[in-house]
């Protein structure tokens, strides 16, 4: 019965462990403007913003496959901690007027999504997932974002690819 | 007569750390893998005890929210939608007792190999399930190794059972 005995002491040590390492603020919960599952490794995700000055979509891409397998990883840790952040690719593009045609694009960089306050972290901006808020990185406003639905989002990123590469 | 040897395994230990080295980091190897999955298996069951997965409608949320984010034409939201969204009760009841089945089974060393396909059919139907990703592809693979090594009699309770249940397949 040793191996009983070590069994549940070390499930009672990690249950004790599992109550610490919380943020000390309290996370953010929804309803969210923009919601984004952070957990789903296969998902694409497209914000589209508009302000006065400025249109733009940001396309997060899907986790590459080493980096879905390295999630297992994170499930362990999630027991002892809750997740906080997570990072994806991402292309961004600036919009035309009508919202469709790509003006420009800018790859391979990186997006944070910080899980705990529910905000996406840009290379230039911020979104507020609560109200879809469209923030400069000093926190002045540049407008407002939705993200597009599931099916939309990817025939949006194919098309925004065929005209960037079309050109 | 069909006659067992009980003794056809190692157990794993410094005497056999001792003797054949190679072979002993390898089995410590497997029952490494072995502990590290059996805790993510309990860390799930935990979760899903906490959440009321088999007395509440959570597991029809989390069906539900999971078919919004996939392909509705594809053959994980025929699944969904044909068999775990409208028996999502008894579907809530078979994971819970199928993952603290797997938990129990690989932490303790008992009825190991039988664990190790409870935990084949967890990865193909959490992939069927909408929740497919790359990481299901290890996940099955090592539960494969759990079916075919014997890895409760390395270290566990199927070697002790099984010379007491010689003829019985739950501790081969």
């Amino acid at each position: 019965m040793k191996s009983v005995r070590s069994a549940s002491t070390a499930l009672s040590v990690i249950s004790l462990l599992s109550a610490c390492a919380r943020p000390d603020t309290p996370r953010v919960e929804g309803p969210l403007a923009i919601e984004i599952p952070e957990l789903c490794t296969v998902c694409v995700e497209v914000l589209r913003c508009e302000g006065p000055a400025r249109r733009a979509a940001y396309v997060l891409d899907e986790k590459d496959a080493w980096a879905q397998i390295a999630t297992i990883w994170d499930y362990m840790k999630m027991f002892f901690a809750p997740k906080t952040e997570d990072f994806r690719d991402l292309t961004v593009y600036e919009l035309a007027v009508d919202l469709r045609t790509p003006l420009s694009a800018r790859g391979n960089l990186e997006v944070r999504l910080d899980v705990w306050n529910r905000r996406v972290e840009l290379p230039d901006s911020i979104v507020v997932q609560k109200t879809g808020e469209w923030l400069a990185p000093d926190g002045a406003q540049i407008g407002s974002c939705t993200i597009l639905a599931r099916g939309p989002d990817r025939e949006f990123k194919r098309a925004l690819e065929a005209a960037i590469a079309a050109r | 007569m069909n006659t067992v040897n009980t003794a056809s395994h190692e157990v794993f230990g410094l005497t056999l750390l001792r003797a054949k080295p190679l072979k002993a980091i390898g089995i410590g190897f497997m029952l490494l893998l072995r502990i590290f999955y059996g805790l993510f298996y309990a860390f799930a069951s935990i979760d899903k005890v906490r959440n009321g997965y088999a007395w509440t409608d959570y597991p029809l949320q989390v069906f539900t929210k999971q078919l919004a984010q996939i392909d509705q034409e594809g053959i994980m939201a025929a699944y969904m939608k044909g068999f775990l969204i409208p028996n999502y009760q008894l579907v809530g009841i078979v994971i819970t007792v199928v993952w603290i089945s797997v938990a129990v089974g690989l932490l303790l060393g008992l009825c190991t190999r039988l664990a190790g396909l409870l935990a084949i059919f967890a990865t193909v139907n959490i992939g069927l399930g909408g929740f497919y990703d790359a990481s299901l592809i290890p996940l099955g693979l090592i539960a494969l190794l759990f079916v075919v090594l014997p890895t409760g009699h390395w270290l566990g309770l199927d070697r002790r059972l099984h010379a007491r249940h010689p003829s019985s397949l739950l501790f081969r």
